[in-house]
């Protein structure tokens, strides 16, 4: 738990006694799953219970324009992630005054990023089309880092008879814990990566009839690792910038999302003291969603990520390294079916398979050489109950 | 400023009401208000408790309080939503003629909401019965009906704004 976190847990514990309303809602999702020819869910292909999410947030209204909102979760996501317990986010809620049509919320505190088509939702299961998001947008190594950030967000909203703008800007920054750093650097990195910040804005607009929606956003991130006394690395910085249009259309018995995204990343240090490497990624989804009726749908996605724009077939990545990066760590490209089935209210099943080609969004986000076992072709699947109150 | 005008009603009965005792009846006439059906020709329209101040209501304040962005009435106390579960034909028709959006887009932008600890989500019922007599009890609510199900109704009017 960062230090911010817990002081803000701190606050909301003071001021639950001057709190106006409190309301605690929750999710408990568990699933089968595994990876075949890839250890990015499991090790040794084998079958799986470590696909568990369970969660619990809470509102504290203090008065009419400010709140004290937080989540604690429990995760195990096999390799996807750290398995544990951790703040997803605690902060403070504050609306002000409508300014010329437009409202106002400032969260300050560990906020939730709320830039991408699903990035505020990305941790609650029955939000989610699938368990394993589209890896080129939401990276799951970067889950915990991606999901929220201690510092400020701003959101601006108008309502118009036209429709609806959207106007979100955050800065902040998050803790990279020591199995984050291995899992971006590699075991052999002792000492810890930081990130110094990430600013981000994101546009959004919605005509009024609501059928679709379409946004763009930016990300700027720069990140440092300090090496420790002993160790094989070097200090060094890695500075990452992101585009991403997202787009959504909903029609009454089907819907369609899409994000295409281009990364921009410079490396310095790390690996040499001299070392020096520019790249420019890009990648995105396509999403279908029909649904049979109110408690049965099928989803139909594709997902592609390619860690040089102009390397498609990670030839050159590959005589880069000498041949110790093998060319299908250049690219990733996943077909996914799913089907979610609505049991009961509060009460979802839903399963999902991925054939995958390339292992891009397996590999280290600063060094390829972090390759967890994974073959050019692989495969992973789950099924989920999951429970929410 | 253009202004779009919608009949709005407050009710003095409910028709197919359980409760026969005339003394609910009549408390239902003095609690429950219906406030702005969203076009001439809806079929269903906005209820809300008695105790509500604002005599109207646009299709911009509708929207963004069945969204979850507007949760305070202007007077400061809290707005309870109350909705039909999301296969309910009156469901469909309000989220659809109303919202302009389907139940499950209504539905993820709860979620999307409560998850984020953004507010509370509506309360979900399984009948109109239920959904207005909830309604008719909880100070701060609002909901919606079928217009067949109301009767001695009263015109008022609202903006479009």
């Amino acid at each position: 738990m960062t230090r911010m976190a817990l002081a803000l847990l701190l606050l909301s514990t003071g001021t639950l006694a001057m709190a106006q309303d409190v309301s605690l809602h929750g999710y408990v999702s568990q699933g089968l799953t595994q990876s075949v020819d890839s250890n990015f869910i499991t090790d040794h292909n084998d079958i799986s219970l470590e696909l568990t999410e369970i969660g619990i947030n809470g509102r504290v209204d203090i008065n009419q324009s400010v709140s004290v909102v937080g989540q604690a979760v429990y995760l195990d996501g096999g390799n996807r992630f750290d398995k544990g317990a951790r703040v997803d986010y605690l902060f403070i809620d504050w609306s002000l005054p409508e300014f010329a049509g437009w409202k106002t919320q400032l969260h300050i505190g560990r906020y939730k990023n709320r830039h991408w088509l699903y990035s505020a939702t990305r941790d609650v299961p029955q939000t989610r089309a699938t368990a394993v998001l589209p890896q080129s947008v939401y990276f799951d190594r970067f889950r915990d880092i991606a999901l929220g950030s201690d510092g400020i967000q701003a959101q601006f909203k108008r309502f118009t008879d036209e429709g609806i703008w959207e106007i979100d800007w955050s800065y902040g920054r998050s803790d990279i814990s020591d199995t984050q750093t291995k899992s971006l650097l590699g075991d052999i990195a002792q000492g810890r990566a930081k990130q110094d910040f990430v600013h981000q804005l994101s546009v959004y607009w919605q005509p009024a009839d609501m059928s679709w929606r379409i946004g763009l956003s930016a990300l700027d991130s720069d990140f440092r690792y300090e090496p420790a006394a002993t160790d094989f690395l070097l200090e060094g910085t890695t500075d990452v910038d992101r585009l991403m249009l997202s787009i959504q259309y909903f029609s009454e018995n089907w819907e369609f999302s899409s994000e295409i995204l281009r990364e921009y990343q410079t490396d310095t240090g790390v690996l040499a003291p001299d070392f020096y490497n520019r790249r420019i990624g890009e990648g995105g989804f396509a999403q279908f969603r029909y649904l049979w009726d109110d408690n049965f749908s099928m989803l139909l996605s594709f997902d592609a990520f390619y860690l040089y724009r102009n390397d498609k077939s990670g030839e050159r990545l590959e005589a880069a390294s000498g041949g110790t990066v093998p060319r299908y760590f250049g690219y990733m490209r996943t077909k996914s079916v799913g089907f979610r089935w609505d049991i009961a209210p509060r009460w979802r099943f839903q399963a999902e398979h991925h054939w995958v080609d390339g292992g891009a969004r397996t590999i280290g986000f600063i060094s390829p050489f972090t390759t967890i076992g994974t073959e050019p072709e692989w495969r992973m699947w789950s099924a989920q109950l999951m429970y929410w109150f | 400023m253009h202004r779009e005008t919608y009949p709005l009603t407050i009710l003095g009965n409910c028709r197919g009401h359980r409760t026969a005792n005339w003394l609910y009846g009549l408390t239902l006439a003095l609690m429950l208000s219906i406030v702005a059906p969203m076009t001439a020709s809806a079929s269903v329209v906005v209820i809300v408790n008695d105790d509500v101040s604002e005599g109207s209501l646009s299709k911009t304040d509708i929207r963004q309080i069945f969204t979850g962005h507007r949760q305070f009435w202007r007077d400061g106390s809290r707005i309870r939503v109350f909705v039909l579960d999301n296969n309910a034909p009156a469901h469909k028709t309000f989220c659809r003629e109303t919202l302009k959006m389907f139940p499950y887009q209504l539905e993820r932008l709860w979620n999307q909401i409560t998850y984020s600890g953004q507010g509370e989500p509506p309360v979900r019922l399984d009948s109109q019965q239920a959904l207005i007599n909830a309604v008719l009890e909880t100070p701060g609510a609002i909901g919606y009906a079928e217009e067949g199900m109301f009767s001695n109704a009263k015109s008022l009017e609202v903006n479009s704004q």
